[in-house]
């Protein structure tokens, strides 16, 4: 039996009037590949951020890494997250000015030391050792995705988490990312939480939950086949 | 609609329009502040350079000794053509007095004098005259004689009688005696300092020179020197006369002034006046170089502002093209909406700078200033061209710019 | 690398990209700290500047016997002496002038009565060199005198009915022969006095080496007028030491008004200058909310993200003040050079003025957007908003 990486009991987020995520109980076991499923408004993001330590809950309790988040400050937060958090965002949010290796750089930054052999071995791990030196606006869509990806795991986080990062990608460059991002989970070992509203994305997940106006409505276990 | 448009723009960004609006009510501020302080500067530095003292003297043209001025002549001064440029004016009477305090005794000077007189002129402004406003460097030690019987005395003079404020000094002239009631001590440094300076009627009286004047020193405002002012009136063709007759050099104010006072001659004091012409025009000089570099910057500062500000919304003008909105269109939005911050900007502007204009000339020169009316329409004019000419390169850079490369991110 | 390296780095990575909106605000720091400096500059050679202007008022001191009295008159107006004259001793007063030390113009003076015509007349005896130096503003009419020759005031010379080319016979104790070669204007006691040679006028008194009057214009020093007269005064016992007061404190005040003025236009130049810094930079920020929502995400501290915008600022601001101070130092000479026809002295310190005030307004103008960095939330600024 796995240890526990996430727990929450009665997980809530509002925004005024709105609940963006109803009381919510779920336990998430390390290793796992969890995918969230639900149409665009049924929270499957809020869930996310809140577990990435981005968001704060309304209610209710959350524990990542046997760690409290309600404990946390907002610095605390952030530093929770460089440790333990790597994030994959649908939009790549990366630094414009910055070439592919600075963008990995910038998340040692912010973690220790940057380290610019390391971060050029990450980027090569992920296929891109020959555009080192290119900026975002040089890059294809998938590749810009896959420094996002050397550049959630330089820091060799537990927990990974992905915001639809295929959304934007066509057919071939969701398979390449995918397929990287489960050879990653291999090797390293880490918990990937995967939100999607794309069907197919949801099949490399071990586990997938589907959520419908802040609430848990379905469960899947992948069946091996 | 296009008014809708623009209500709309403004208070959808309350805090982007507020900053830009404020940045041009600052830039109209600050020109409408030098701008209006640049016209009084050169005014209000000739007057400070009057401190050193009266530029032209009058003597009685009769020969040493024996001619007088009239005192009755004294506020014709007032009325003269250049009565505005003159500052001040300032009587004397001398004579040579024995002066006793207690057991000692001088040989000295006495002159009759005013000191703070209200000269009232029928059909002039009501002014202040005397020592007191014509030679700011007196030190005097007590105070300024108010009383017929008071006086002050010349530093050295005090001296050698032995007295101080509070003492009696005995003059006696001409068989008279008149005993003053000394209430001050003067340092100038100059020959003041072997004088005792009594109230010009007292002293008419002690002299028995009643009505009677010796000298009279005048401050006048005047323009530096060149080589047509130095000319010979005499020698003037009637043209030239005229010119002359209506600049004010010193020359000029003094033959005026000597016009009204019957049987004077004027000069001019050229150790003040020469002195005075050079150093106004350096000072001058000085201060519109600053100002135009004063004036440059608060503009590049508000250029930029708005430069900022409007390329901040390149995204804004990608989606207005998107929407169907041609170039034209999309530049008369923005224009207008230059136009109408820029308006109230530079009235706001105008108005505080005004107020400015006033706390800067109040805090250097003790006077107030009023903002020339031609100021208001300037500073409204020069906001919008600083703003339009801020706004120009981003605005035609955005509009040039396909909508999708900005909305895509 | 180390994190110190990568920060700076980073900023210049950041500056550089958005190179429009860096030379904007590069150019409203560079004009303000150059504003800043080139009046600094101004106004500190101002005094040199005014007072080598107001030497042209003439002495500022004065060196008289303890025991005469003052010739009479009062700002240019004289009356001629009133009682017995005394005289100091020339040799005395050169002497205590080197060792003052005083850098100043000297001119010393004679007085003496001598008969013209059936007239006694005031003579002055004077070097006419000193004169053109200490007395700017005579105005000759005619040519300075050679050896055995007089200037006459303009006074005198209608009084007695004499002018240029005249041959003037004074008679004392021994005659002197003279031809005028000029006469002088100038509104003050001059008008009434014929000057001669100084050595010539003591010979014919019999006051060799003797003087009536000293007259000294101060160049501007170390000290204040005040100290080098009293100075002055220790090594010149039987004589008074007196400043002029109508040159001397009218100017301290004529400079004071000037640097204020100076002063208060920078200051309100400067509030311009810092909205603007502000206003660009909070747009700045503005634009760059998805940059800064990221490295909250990927776990930088509010304070380590708000260190990199403050190292911006501090680069702009530097930067700004390296082209201020060099451009500020430009227009303070031209100025200099322009209106009083010197050079402005080259004041390095004035950097420090420089840095102080574009560090200033950078850094004032960060706080806007520092607290704007600080409070984003990454979450909406990452979808968008």
């Amino acid at each position: 039996m796995s240890s526990i990486i996430i727990e929450t009991s009665g997980l809530t987020r509002n925004y005024g009037d709105i609940c963006a995520l109803k009381p919510l109980d779920l336990v998430v076991p390390e290793g796992e590949w969890l995918t969230v499923m639900g149409h665009s408004g049924s929270g499957k993001s809020t869930f996310m951020n809140l577990v990435g330590g981005l968001d704060r809950p309304s209610a209710g309790s959350l524990r990542v890494g046997g760690k409290d988040l309600l404990a946390f400050t907002e610095d605390g937060l952030a530093r929770f997250r460089r440790e333990f958090v790597g994030i994959i965002f649908q939009q790549h949010h990366l630094v414009p000015y910055l070439t592919a290796v600075e963008n990995v750089m910038l998340a040692q930054y912010f973690h220790s030391v940057p380290d610019e052999a390391e971060a050029r071995s990450a980027l090569e791990r992920v296929g891109l050792g020959h555009r080192l030196k290119n900026r975002p606006g040089e890059l294809s869509g998938g590749e810009q995705q896959r420094v996002c990806i050397a550049r959630a795991i330089i820091n060799s986080p537990k927990l990974l988490l992905g915001d639809e990062p295929t959304g934007n990608l066509d057919h071939k460059s969701t398979v390449m990312v995918m397929e990287l991002l489960k050879e990653l989970r291999a090797e390293e070992k880490f918990t990937v939480i995967m939100v999607t509203h794309n069907q197919e994305v949801a099949g490399w997940g071990d586990r997938t939950i589907y959520l419908d106006d802040g609430m848990l409505v379905r469960e899947e276990r992948k069946v091996e086949a | 609609m296009l008014f809708r448009i623009l209500k709309n723009s403004f208070l959808k960004r309350p805090k982007a329009v507020l900053l830009v609006f404020l940045s041009i009510a600052m830039g109209a501020a600050v020109a409408t502040a030098f701008l209006g302080i640049a016209g009084e500067i050169s005014h209000k530095m000739a007057l400070e350079l009057r401190s050193y003292g009266a530029n032209i003297l009058l003597e009685p043209s009769a020969v040493e000794g024996g001619g007088f001025l009239r005192e009755e002549d004294l506020p014709k001064i007032k009325t003269v053509f250049w009565k505005y440029n003159i500052t001040g004016f300032n009587p004397y009477l001398f004579g040579v007095a024995e002066f006793s305090a207690g057991d000692k005794k001088e040989r000295g000077v006495v002159s009759g004098s005013w000191f703070t007189k209200q000269l009232v002129v029928p059909g002039e402004e009501m002014s202040v005259q005397g020592i007191k406003g014509i030679a700011p460097w007196w030190e005097v030690q007590g105070r300024w004689p108010e009383d017929a019987d008071e006086a002050i005395i010349g530093a050295a003079l005090a001296r050698r009688l032995n007295v101080s404020p509070g003492g009696d000094v005995t003059a006696a002239a001409r068989g008279q005696n008149q005993k003053f009631r000394i209430v001050g001590v003067v340092t100038t440094g100059g020959y003041e300092e072997e004088q005792l300076f009594a109230p010009l009627v007292t002293v008419q009286s002690l002299l028995q020179q009643q009505g009677k004047v010796s000298r009279v020193q005048v401050s006048a405002l005047t323009v530096p020197m060149d080589d047509f002012g130095k000319k010979d009136p005499s020698t003037m063709s009637k043209e030239e006369y005229e010119k002359w007759y209506c600049t004010a050099y010193v020359t000029s104010v003094a033959k005026n002034v000597e016009e009204v006072m019957a049987g004077s001659r004027a000069k001019p004091i050229w150790q003040i006046a020469s002195a005075e012409g050079a150093l106004l025009k350096k000072l001058n000089g000085a201060m519109l170089f600053l100002t135009i570099l004063a004036l440059c910057a608060s503009a590049t500062a508000v250029s930029t502002s708005l430069m900022a500000s409007m390329a901040e919304r390149s995204k804004e003008i990608a989606l207005m093209k998107a929407v169907g909105a041609d170039r034209f269109q999309i530049g008369t939005i923005f224009i207008g909406e230059i136009l109408i911050i820029s308006f109230a900007g530079g009235i706001i502007g105008y108005f505080l700078g005004d107020q400015l204009a006033g706390i800067i000339s109040r805090t250097v020169f003790n006077s107030a200033v009023t903002s020339p009316l031609w100021l208001f329409p300037t500073a409204i004019i020069s906001a919008f061209m600083v703003a339009l000419a801020g706004s120009i390169a981003p605005l035609r850079r955005a509009l040039i710019i396909e909508p999708v490369k900005v909305l895509k991110g | 690398m180390n994190r110190r390296r990568w920060l700076i780095h980073l900023v210049l990575r950041a500056l550089a990209y958005r190179k429009g909106r860096t030379l904007l605000l590069l150019a409203v720091l560079a004009m303000a700290s150059s504003l800043a400096t080139a009046l600094g500059i101004v106004s500190s050679s101002m005094e040199k500047r005014v007072a080598e202007e107001v030497r042209k008022y003439g002495a500022n001191l004065v060196i008289f016997p303890e025991s005469a009295r003052l010739d009479i008159g009062s700002g240019g107006l004289n009356f001629g002496v009133v009682s017995e004259p005394a005289y100091l001793q020339q040799s005395i007063v050169e002497d205590a002038l080197i060792k003052s030390e005083l850098k100043a113009e000297v001119s010393f003076h004679l007085r003496g009565a001598l008969h013209l015509k059936d007239a006694d007349i005031m003579v002055e005896g004077v070097n006419f060199n000193d004169i053109k130096r200490l007395f700017p503003w005579w105005q000759l009419k005619g040519n300075w005198p050679a050896a055995g020759e007089t200037v006459i005031g303009n006074d005198l010379a209608s009084r007695m009915k004499l002018k240029t080319g005249d041959i003037v016979e004074l008679g004392g104790g021994n005659k002197m022969r003279l031809r005028i070669s000029g006469i002088v204007a100038s509104g003050g006691e001059e008008d009434g006095l014929l000057f001669v040679a100084l050595p010539e006028l003591q010979q014919t008194l019999d006051l060799g080496g003797k003087i009536s009057l000293v007259r000294l214009m101060v160049t501007a020093g170390g000290n204040t007028l005040k100290t080098s007269a009293s100075d002055l005064q220790k090594l010149l016992p039987a004589a008074k030491v007196t400043e002029v007061r109508q040159t001397a404190r009218t100017s301290e005040g004529l400079l004071a008004k000037v640097k204020l003025l100076m002063f208060m236009v920078t200051a309100v130049v400067l509030v311009s200058a810092g909205s603007s810094v502000a206003g660009t930079m909070s747009t700045t920020v503005l634009e760059r909310s998805r940059e800064i929502g990221l490295m909250k995400a990927m776990g930088g501290t509010r304070w380590e993200v708000m260190l990199i915008f403050c190292g911006e600022a501090t680069l702009l601001g530097v930067l700004g003040a390296i082209a201020g101070y060099v451009f500020g130092s430009v227009i303070a000479q031209f100025i200099t050079k322009t209106v009083f026809s010197a050079s402005a002295d080259i004041i390095p310190w004035f950097a420090g003025i420089s840095l102080g005030v574009s560090l200033f307004l950078a850094l004032l103008g960060s706080v806007g957007p520092m607290i704007s960095v600080f409070k984003l939330d990454p979450v909406r600024s990452l979808r968008g908003e």
